[in-house]
């Protein structure tokens, strides 16, 4: 929607402005893997959230007969977690870094805590996380009328 | 209409006070639909969001040859077009309606300008879009695995 104006590449940081996004950067904190660790799995509980900063994550879930699904790759300055902190299920996927990964993971209590505290850097976030959230929906719904067409 | 109902039940408004909610449905105009009236056109630009008072229509996507495949129903409260609204695509489905329909029609510039004037409104609905956007996520995500698996 056109209310804000994007600052950054980061997807959830991005209509933050330079002393919005210190405040996020602070209670951040890097985590770097090597290929083929998995970062969650399928019905995990996790509550923090993630932005990758380079490499790939590969999401995949299983099918009831045991088949794993390919559900898409998550790239540079993109979300993983967005879903669960927002609303208390479990990962919806799989995640396995497909490449050397350096994430940004911010720890969910802190992050309430700044939101909490700040109205305008709360709404804009929560934009980018309307943002980030109707992509990933698109691209899996564009897998299912692929499926459907083929 | 009944705004308590519209209040507890209306997905966009779930976070709303009695207050906010009267402040945020002046912005809409009500309007309505005889049934068999496409209100949504696929691939239309438009990014009004609609939140039906009455009535239920059919979400359809093209088949091809003019054909339409309905791929969901929706009915009292439900809303229509939030997807629309966030990012700027065309309609990604067709809207028609299979009763007579009213409904609350937000138009995309009038809200946006809203939610610049009422930060704390905005952070309610952008909040509320989020929780329907998990939901319509886990479903997509479901429904992918299950036909996946059957194709596979």
């Amino acid at each position: 929607m056109n209310l804000f104006t994007r600052q950054r590449d980061n997807d959830l940081l991005k209509y933050l402005n330079n002393d919005e996004a210190v405040l996020i950067k602070e209670i951040a904190s890097e985590v770097n893997l090597p290929p083929g660790t998995t970062i969650f799995n399928s019905g995990d509980r996790i509550h923090d959230i993630y932005i990758v900063r380079s490499g790939t994550v590969a999401l995949s879930e299983l099918s009831p007969s045991g088949k794993r699904i390919e559900l898409g790759v998550v790239f540079p300055d993109e979300l993983l977690c967005a879903e669960n902190f927002i609303a208390p299920v479990s990962a919806m996927y799989t995640a396995v870094t497909a490449s050397h990964v350096s994430l940004m993971k911010i720890p969910h209590k802190h992050f309430r805590s700044v939101l909490k505290a700040n109205l305008s850097l709360n709404v804009k976030i929560q934009a980018a996380l309307n943002d980030s959230l109707a992509e990933k929906t698109i691209r899996i719904t564009q897998m299912l009328t692929k499926d459907n067409r083929t | 209409m009944n705004r308590d109902d519209l209040h507890h039940t209306a997905t966009l408004f779930r976070k709303l006070d009695q207050e906010q909610l009267g402040a945020l449905i002046q912005v809409a105009r009500e309007t309505s639909y005889k049934s068999d009236t496409v209100i949504m056109r696929y691939g239309d630009r438009d990014r009004d969001i609609i939140v039906i008072l009455e009535g239920a229509v059919s979400v359809e996507i093209p088949t091809g040859d003019n054909q339409y495949l309905q791929v969901a129903r929706l009915g009292q409260y439900e809303t229509i077009g939030e997807m629309n609204f966030i990012l700027p695509l065309r309609r990604t489905a067709q809207i028609k309606a299979i009763q007579d329909v009213s409904c609350l029609v937000f138009d995309y510039y009038g809200l946006c300008d809203f939610f610049r004037k009422n930060p704390e409104i905005a952070l309610k609905v952008f909040e509320a879009i989020n929780v329907s956007m998990v939901e319509k996520l886990g479903r997509s995500i479901d429904h992918l695995v299950e036909t996946s698996s059957v194709a596979g």
